[in-house]
Order: C-alpha cells, then structure tokens, then sequence
C-alpha cells in the first residue's frame, strides 16, 4: 500500500514502506500531531471531569483479569456490536479497518520517533496487503453503516443528528482520499518504474489501490506528484481533525465502549444493594450527580444505536419510556447542562454551591432554564418515564455498550418512593399488603399453606414447621403459588411431579414470606431489605441449604440478589430441576401430548438468568411440538408484568395494544393448541391477553409443569 | 390552627383471628392503624399541606404496642404524638373518657377520628366524645373543608349525601372515600424519629359494660360439585337439594 517512489527515494529493489516520498516538510507531521493529541486529551479531560462529578459509590475495581478479558472480546472481537447481523458486521469491518490503518500510522510514528526499522521484502508486501484489505473493508462499512442509516432508516436511528452525517462523511472522506493518494503514488510509480517486478510488487501490496491508480495512468506525470502532494496534506489534515473531534464528537464511543467494555456489570443480574439503609440519609437518586461514575459514564458510552429503544415493550407500546431518549440520552443532556454549575460549585467549595448557582456566569449562556432548578425525577426523565419500566432486560441484554439502564430506574424509584413518597396509589396498595402480610396480594399471612389442603396435596408435602422431617431442596413456592387461584395449580402440579420423581423437599408455609422482588423493583428497597432478613432468618432457622423457586421473580432475587444480604444456598429454578429429572430418566412423559405449542420465555428467567434451554427440553420430553415464534430467547418481548408493574394498572395508548396484548399476538401466530409460560407473572397477563384476542376456545395458557404433569399417566 | 387526630391500633384486615380460652389469641396478629383513622390523619396532614391547620397532633389510648400507630401517622406527616397508656380492655365509653380528657387539655379547634374501628367496629367512641366536649359532630364524611371559623362537610346520607355546617371546635369522623392515605416515605419514617410524643395515664374511667362472650362465625361447609352435563347435573342437583340438604320449599 505505501510501496513508494522508488525513482524519487534514489532507488532500490527491496519493496518498502516509504513515507513522505514526494512530500517535502513530511515530517513535520510528527511535530503537528501533537496538536490534534493535546485537544483530544483537553477533551477528555472535560468529559472525565463529568463522570467525577458522581456522588454515589461505584466499585468496579474488581477481578482485572476478567475486566481486561472482557474489554478485549468486545472491543476487538466487537462481540455485542455483530449481534445486529448487518450494521453490526458492517461495523466490524470499519472497526477493524480503523484499527489496522491506526497500526500503520501508528508504525510510521514509531519509525519517525522511535527509529524502528522500516518493514521490508516479503513482509512488506503482507503488512501492505492486509491494509490495503482492511482500509478497503472500512471503506465498505462506512458506505454501508451510511445506507443504514440515511435509506434504509430503522425506527431506532430515529434521533440522526447532523453532527452523524458530518462525521460519517469524515471517515468516509479519510478513506477515500487515502486510496486516492495510493491511487496516485502507484500510477507515478508505473509511469517511473524501471522493472516489471516493481510493478508486480505494487500490484500485490495494494490490490485496490491498484484499481484507484486507473484513472490517473493518462495524467502526466508532474499533475499526479502535484495532486498527490496536495491530497496527502488534505488526508493528514482531516485525519487529524478526526483525532482532534474524538471527546467532542460521537466518535468518543470509541473511548468509553472500550472502557465500558472494561468496567461493565461482570456479576450476576441483580439491582444494587443499599447497605446500612437504617442509617441512610438519602433513598436512591434525586440529582444527577447522586449516580455514581460508571452511570455517568454509561451516559458518554450511548452511541444511540437504538437496539434499547427497539427492543423496549414500553416503547413499543407507546409509552414514554424510550431507554435510548428518555432515559439515557435526556440524562446526558441534563448532565451537560448542569455540569459548568456543579464544577463551579466543586470549585468553589460545597457551601456555597446555591449561591455559585444563582451567580454564575454561565447562568447566563443558558436561555431561560436554570439546569439547577430543574428535577431530573420530574421534569428531566419524569416519573411517567420512571414507572413506564418493565425491568425486562431487552435495553440491557441488547446495548452493545452494556449500558445499565435498569440500575439507573430504580434508583429514580427510590427516590421517589422512599424519599419523595410519591408513588402510583396501587404500588402503594401491594406495598401495604407486603409489609402486612408478607405477599402483594394482601391474603392473610395465616392462610399461606392453605393452598396445600385446597388442592389435595398436604399428605404429598413436608410441611415442615408442622411435619418437621429432613428434606434436600427446599420447595419456596412463593407468593403465587400460596394465594393465587390459578396458579395453585401449577404448584399443585410441580408438587406430584416432585413426589413422583422421589425428591426430598420440604416447605416452610406460613414462615416463608414473599421473596420481594416487586418492593425492590419498584422503589422499596427498605421493604425489600424487611422482607429478606425474614426469608433468611426462616431458612437458616431449618438449615436450608439447597432451594427450588416457582417464580422466576423469587429465583432471580433468591439466587442473584439475596447474597447480597449474606443469603449463600444452591438455587434453582423448578424447570432446571425438572430437566434433570427427565433426563435422569426420573420422569417419564407416557402420554406424548403432540399438540402444537408456542413457548413465552419470561424475561427474569430469560434475559436475567439464560435460562432458555431447560424449560424447552421439558416440553420436547412432554411429547409437544414447540413452534418457536420470532421474538423468543433474548429477544423475548415482556409480558408486561416484571419490576413490580403486575400490580400497577397499563393504560393502553391509543394507536397501541397494551404490552401483555402485544405479546399473545406474538404467541398466537403459529395458531397454537397452548401457550406455555414458567411465570406466575406471565400467565396472568397472557392468560388475559388470550382472553382480550377471543383465542380461548382454540389457545389455553398453561405453565411448563403442568405441561409435564398432563403427559404423565398418573 | 391545631387539629387533633384519634387513631385507633387495630388488628390488620386480613388477620386470621382465632379464640384461646375465650379471648382473642393476639400471638401472630399483625397490628395496623384503624383504616377509617389512616384517612383522618391524611385528611389532617392535607389541612396542613393547604396551610388551614398549623399543628396535627395524634392521640391513641392503648398499651404500648400503639406506639407504632402514633409512629406511623407521624411517619405520614403528623408533627405530634400523645400516648394515652390505657388496659386494652376498656369500653367505648371508658376510652371516650381518656380522650376527651386529654382533648381538652390540648384544647384543639378541630378533632378528626375515623367513624368506626375495623375491630370492634361500635361507631361510638367520636360520638361520645363530641357528647362529653358538648361539641358539634358530624360523622361518616367523605368531604371537609374549613372558611371563617366553620368547618363544611358532605357524609354520606341513606341513598344520598347530605351536607353539614357545623362551628368550630367541632368532632369530626371520616368515611374511607374521603382520601387515599399516603405510603410513609423512609424520609417520614426517618423524621417521625425525631417528633415529640408524650405518654400520658388514662383517666380512670370504669367500663360500662361487660363482654359476655366472644364466638367466631362458623366454618364454611364445603360445597358440592356436580361435574355432569347440564341435563344430568340439574337432576342430580335437584336430587341432592330434596334428599340430602333435606330443603323445605315454601309456596
Ligand atoms: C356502623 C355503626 C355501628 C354502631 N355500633 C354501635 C354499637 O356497637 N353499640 C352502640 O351502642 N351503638 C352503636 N351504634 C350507634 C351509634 O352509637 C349511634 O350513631 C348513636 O348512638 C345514635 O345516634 P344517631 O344520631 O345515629 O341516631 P338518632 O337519630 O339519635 O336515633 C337513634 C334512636 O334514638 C331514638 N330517638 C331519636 N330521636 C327521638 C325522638 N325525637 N323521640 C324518641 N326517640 C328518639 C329512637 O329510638 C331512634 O331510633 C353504631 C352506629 C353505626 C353507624
Ligand atoms: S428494562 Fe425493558 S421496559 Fe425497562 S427500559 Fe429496558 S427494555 Fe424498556
Ligand atoms: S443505550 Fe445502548 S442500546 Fe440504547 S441507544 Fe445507547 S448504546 Fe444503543
């Protein structure tokens, strides 16, 4: 690709990267690159300076190696980017032609500065060749990632800017003139060359800038030196705005992916913990700044790609949540605003940080609005916003950023539940129920095990404050289970399945208490905290060691969330157990049902947990003939229901259906005889949503152990 | 202006109540504010939000386990808590007594209490007071609204609402329609820890009538079922009424 000039150099037959041939002052380049290099780090510096502005604790210091493992897979292997087929391929290639063509630049820096040697012969030659494939790649991804976004218009890119189109046409412009100046050197260097070697040689190094060298063969030899010369200032000039843009520019997602990349969640899915929150002062987040670094940070990683946005039920529903716009880039924006008051403040000393507000010269660059005065809860994300959350996961499991936007929600709903007290009146109804009887429904605590006689099944049970006998697994059946009508039968059914399978489990029944998934996930996390402690009191009072959870909201909070609060047992979900029944042959299907399925991965086993095989190998064991619908696995759609909304109201808004009713549509493509769900959540809202479609002749929803259960000859 | 607020410490709606040597087993009943009463302190606190009311003060008579209902109507915004250290087994007329005492003491322009307690739901005790102050009263209201020392309040009327004028000081009681109680923040709860709350004696005061004996309801008979098709089952149904719950049908 830089093959060069032999003539000019004085001649010789080795094949070299030459710079600067035909370019007097070339090495001035490495003088000037210091200043594109300065305003990059001044820039950086503006934006680091934003993330210390972060009050809350953040650690992520944590197990290096990993972080070092992991930063490398996704940055280099662009591991979450290529999970959007086309763009993100598209991307891979420009990454990598960027990076390849950064090495080659970086070489000759090194050269210049640090008197490496130049490479030479056959080595040459490669090292040539794969930049010029690369630069030509990165070239085809820029057009591609351009046609994306400018015709083929995906509702996700639905914020362009202007500033997307300048920099798109920055690289493009880079890549091009970059083959149009090899374009140039290799058409002199055919004019001059003395041998055909020569010749073959640049036709190997640089197989398209080659091609680039046809339209000037005809051009005299003195206007392709001029042209070649005056492009070559051009091309160092814009790359160098290029390097100078970075921190103020889109084009700083390179930086924070990679250091996103490194300093992501690494643990399990689970909301942080608050600790000593008897002693707190403040609940969850009101200012921007309350977030801790890696928040802050998270809001310079957004590249707005829009894999949130188009993978959001809220969004998808027309609600006012957008994860991409509402959340995380008002956020930012907010933040920006609001950042030249809080480092006046920070400079001027905490005290006086009102009246710095009230003075400040940049108060009057800001138009009407103090940034100070304005409420990131109410008036900047807005508490609509805030409550419009699933948790579901889709934002999370699809940035490919590892942006932490559920994190984010509930500390806003902390805020507003535990210190702003203002919260929707039914959240406050299943908080009330919780706190009183320990299950959002508000059924007498009293009646928890009542379920057991109501279906039949005490003898089958080890109730073991009553029975008191030894037992292996510990059967938390869970709020649902004990005071749901509907789905005490699926209990019921786990319950044969367990006894038929020969599994020792006891159950805890009115000394076990909701699990508190939804207290957390709405905002109450001193509820939650209540709740805990007296799981944890009941389950180390009867040495439980190994746990099989009903609901996949009990699983993700047993298994993720409770060692946060010293919880430390062996949790599964029943359908983990159940597969391995079935495969231990323990369980036997001798009723192959045959009918036609579709399957409703709940999010909290989904995406919280990857749990999207077991629950399948069930239903393959029952005799069903699963039919996988498009948006299954990680691309689930919520059922509505998860982060605590089941027991708040959706309105649907007009122009769309309500999420639950989104998601049975999915389901009843294939025309169904059953709609199979591992979630009490999840077969309420679908259950209703078949019933809102008039499906229920033809569709029943059932969950996967009563699916087990009916393929069995009892 | 000081409105004073009576709340009651009851058992929770949903307790299961159980008898052990003919009283009411208290061992793993959750205690709750009296619902009607929770509505009476967000309608004070209201006042005060509106600047109509400068002070909410709650009383309880009880032992000291009603502590935790004074803590919690404080946690929802009250700025003041009187403990009235009663044996929980005085009547309403004894209770009345107590809080009217303490009542008068503070000598508040207003009294809210909630209509009727959820456990023993007698209705008496606002109304005895308003008796023993020889204040104007107004009961079950689902509206208040205070203008140049009078206070206007709907209540529910048989088939209609019926609205009342009364002048201050007055007793008034609420219905639960009046408002939707506040959740208490942890920002409440943790300032409640830092609001006043005396402990007084009741003054005594004997009951005026006796319990005899308390019964629970007797358990539901389990139904029956009769899984057939409709021609078959109302035969068997009609069967089953004649012959087995023996029905004697009336013409
Ligand atoms: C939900 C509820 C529960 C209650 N539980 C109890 C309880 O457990 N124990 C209890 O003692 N009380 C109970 N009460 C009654 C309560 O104390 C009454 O509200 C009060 O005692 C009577 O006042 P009043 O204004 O409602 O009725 P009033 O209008 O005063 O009338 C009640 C009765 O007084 C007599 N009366 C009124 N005016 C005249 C008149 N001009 N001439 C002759 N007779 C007259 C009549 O017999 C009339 O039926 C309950 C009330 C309610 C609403
Ligand atoms: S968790 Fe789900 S509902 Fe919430 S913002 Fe993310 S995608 Fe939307
Ligand atoms: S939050 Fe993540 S997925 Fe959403 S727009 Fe930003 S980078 Fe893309």
């Amino acid at each position: 690709m830089y093959f060069g000039f032999t003539e000019l150099q004085g001649g010789y037959d080795v094949p070299m990267r030459i710079v600067g041939a035909n370019v007097p002052y070339e090495w001035l380049i490495y003088i000037i690159m210091f200043i594109p290099i300065t305003i990059f780090l001044y820039g950086a510096w503006q934006r680091i300076k934003l993330w210390l502005l972060a009050k809350g604790e953040q650690h992520r210091n944590d197990n290096l190696g990993q972080r070092f493992l992991s930063w490398f897979t996704f940055t280099f292997a662009q591991a979450r980017v290529i999970r959007k087929p086309f763009a993100g391929f598209m991307h891979f290639l420009l990454f990598w032609g960027f990076v390849v063509l950064a090495i080659a630049a970086g070489v000759d820096a090194a050269h210049f500065w640090l008197g490496w040697p130049h490479i030479e012969g056959a080595s040459y030659i490669w090292f040539s060749w794969v930049v010029d494939w690369l630069g030509f790649l990165g070239l085809i991804g820029i057009i591609a990632l351009a046609i994306v976004r400018y015709i083929q218009k995906p509702d996700r890119l639905n914020d362009t800017k202007v500033s997307d189109g300048w920099v798109i046409l920055l690289v493009f412009t880079i890549l091009l003139t970059g083959f149009v100046i090899e374009g140039l050197r290799i058409s002199a260097q055919i004019t001059m060359s003395s041998t055909m070697q020569q010749i073959a040689y640049e036709r190997s190094a640089s197989p398209f800038g080659w091609l680039f060298a046809y339209p000037f063969l005809n051009v005299s030899l003195d206007s392709v030196l001029i042209w070649h010369r005056i492009l070559w200032w051009f091309h160092m000039a814009i790359a160098f705005l290029l390097i100078a843009l970075v921190p103020f520019t889109k084009l700083w997602h390179i930086v924070t992916g990679m250091l996103n990349y490194f300093f992501r969640d690494l643990g399990p899915s689970a909301v942080p913990m608050v600790y000593n929150i008897e002693e707190a002062e403040t609940f969850g987040v009101e200012n921007i700044e309350d977030f801790g670094w890696k928040d802050l940070l998270d809001l310079d990683a957004c590249i707005r790609c829009g894999r949130c946005q188009e993978n959001c039920p809220a969004y998808n529903t027309g609600k006012a949540l957008n994860p991409k716009i509402t959340i995380i880039q008002n956020m930012k924006k907010h933040l920006e605003a609001k950042a030249p008051y809080l480092l006046e403040a920070k400079a001027a000393g905490e005290h006086e940080a009102a009246e710095v507000a009230m003075t400040s010269e940049a108060a009057e660059a800001v138009e009407e609005v103090n940034p100070m005065e304005q409420s990131l809860i109410y008036d900047i994300v807005t508490t609509e916003v805030i409550w419009d959350c699933t948790n579901c996961r889709a934002c999370m499991e699809h940035c490919p950023m590892f942006i932490e936007h559920i994190p984010k929600i509930v500390e806003m709903r902390r805020n507003l539940v535990m210190w702003q007290g203002d919260m929707p009146s039914e959240a406050q109804m299943a908080f009330t129920n919780m706190e009183r009887n320990y299950n959002p429904w508000g059924v007498g605590f009293a009646n928890r095990a009542d379920w057991l006689n109501e279906r039949g099944i005490r003898e089958l049970v080890n109730l073991v404050p009553e029975d008191g006998k030894e037992f292996e697994y510990l059967l938390y059946a869970g709020c649902a289970v004990s005071f749901d009508d509907r789905y005490k039968k699926v209990g019921e059914a786990l319950v044969r399945l367990l006894d038929k399978a020969g599994v020792s489990f006891g159950y805890l029944g009115t000394e076990e208490y909701c699990c508190g998934d939804s207290a957390r996930r709405l905002g109450n996390e001193y509820l939650y905290q209540t709740l805990v402690q007296s799981n944890l009191d009941s389950f180390n009072n009867y040495g439980v060691k190994k746990i099989i959870v009903v609901c996949p909201h009990g699983y993700n909070a047993l298994k993720n969330e409770y060692p946060q609060m010293g919880g430390n047992f062996e949790v599964y979900h029943y359908t983990e157990i159940l597969a391995k029944l079935v495969a231990e042959g323990k369980l036997k299907a001798d009723k192959a049902l045959g009918a036609k399925i579709t399957y409703h991965d709940s999010c909290f086993l989904g995406r919280h947990n990857k749990i999207y095989d077991q629950p399948r190998q069930v239903l393959k064991a029952a005799g069903t003939n699963l039919v996988e619908i498009e948006k299954g696995k990680n691309f689930g759609f919520c059922c509505g229901a998860g982060g605590g909304r089941m027991w708040l109201e959706e309105h649907a808004v007009e122009g769309y259906k309500r999420i639950n009713d989104t998601r049975t549509d999915q389901l009843l493509v294939p025309e169904p005889e059953m709609i199979v769900t591992n979630c009490p959540f999840c077969l309420t809202m679908i259950s209703d949503g078949v019933k809102g479609a008039e499906a229920e002749e033809k569709t029943k929803v059932f969950d996967v152990a009563e699916v087990l259960w009916k393929s069995m000859s009892n | 202006m000081k409105v004073l607020v009576c709340v009651k410490q009851t058992f929770d709606t949903e307790a299961k109540i159980e008898l052990k040597d003919g009283k009411i087993a208290e061992a793993g009943i959750n205690l709750i504010i009296n619902p009607y009463d929770e509505v009476a302190v967000e309608g004070a606190i209201q006042l005060k939000e509106k600047n109509v009311v400068n002070e909410v003060v709650v009383i309880s008579a009880g032992a000291d386990k009603a502590m935790d209902a004074i803590r919690t109507a404080l946690a929802m915004g009250a700025d003041r808590g009187i403990l009235i250290k009663q044996d929980t087994a005085a009547d309403e007329y004894a209770r009345a007594v107590a809080l009217a005492a303490v009542i008068k003491e503070e000598n508040p322009e207003l009294v809210l209490a909630g209509h009727v307690a959820a456990d023993d739901g007698s209705s008496q005790v606002p109304t005895r007071i308003a008796e023993i102050l020889g204040y104007p009263h107004i009961n079950v209201i689902t509206s208040l609204e205070i203008a140049d020392g009078k206070v206007t309040c709907s209540s529910e009327a048989d088939g209609g609402t019926q609205v009342t004028e009364v002048s201050l000081p007055a007793v008034i009681s609420s219905q639960v329609s009046w408002n939707e109680p506040r959740y208490p923040s942890m920002k409440g709860i943790m300032q409640a820890k830092k609001k006043p709350v005396s402990t007084v004696d009741a003054v005594a005061a004997d009951n005026k009538i006796k319990i005899v004996e308390y019964a629970l309801p007797a358990a539901k008979q389990a139904g029956i079922k009769i899984e057939e098709d409709p021609d078959v089952a109302a035969a068997k149904l009609a069967d089953w009424i004649m012959n087995t719950a023996k029905a004697e049908i009336k013409k």
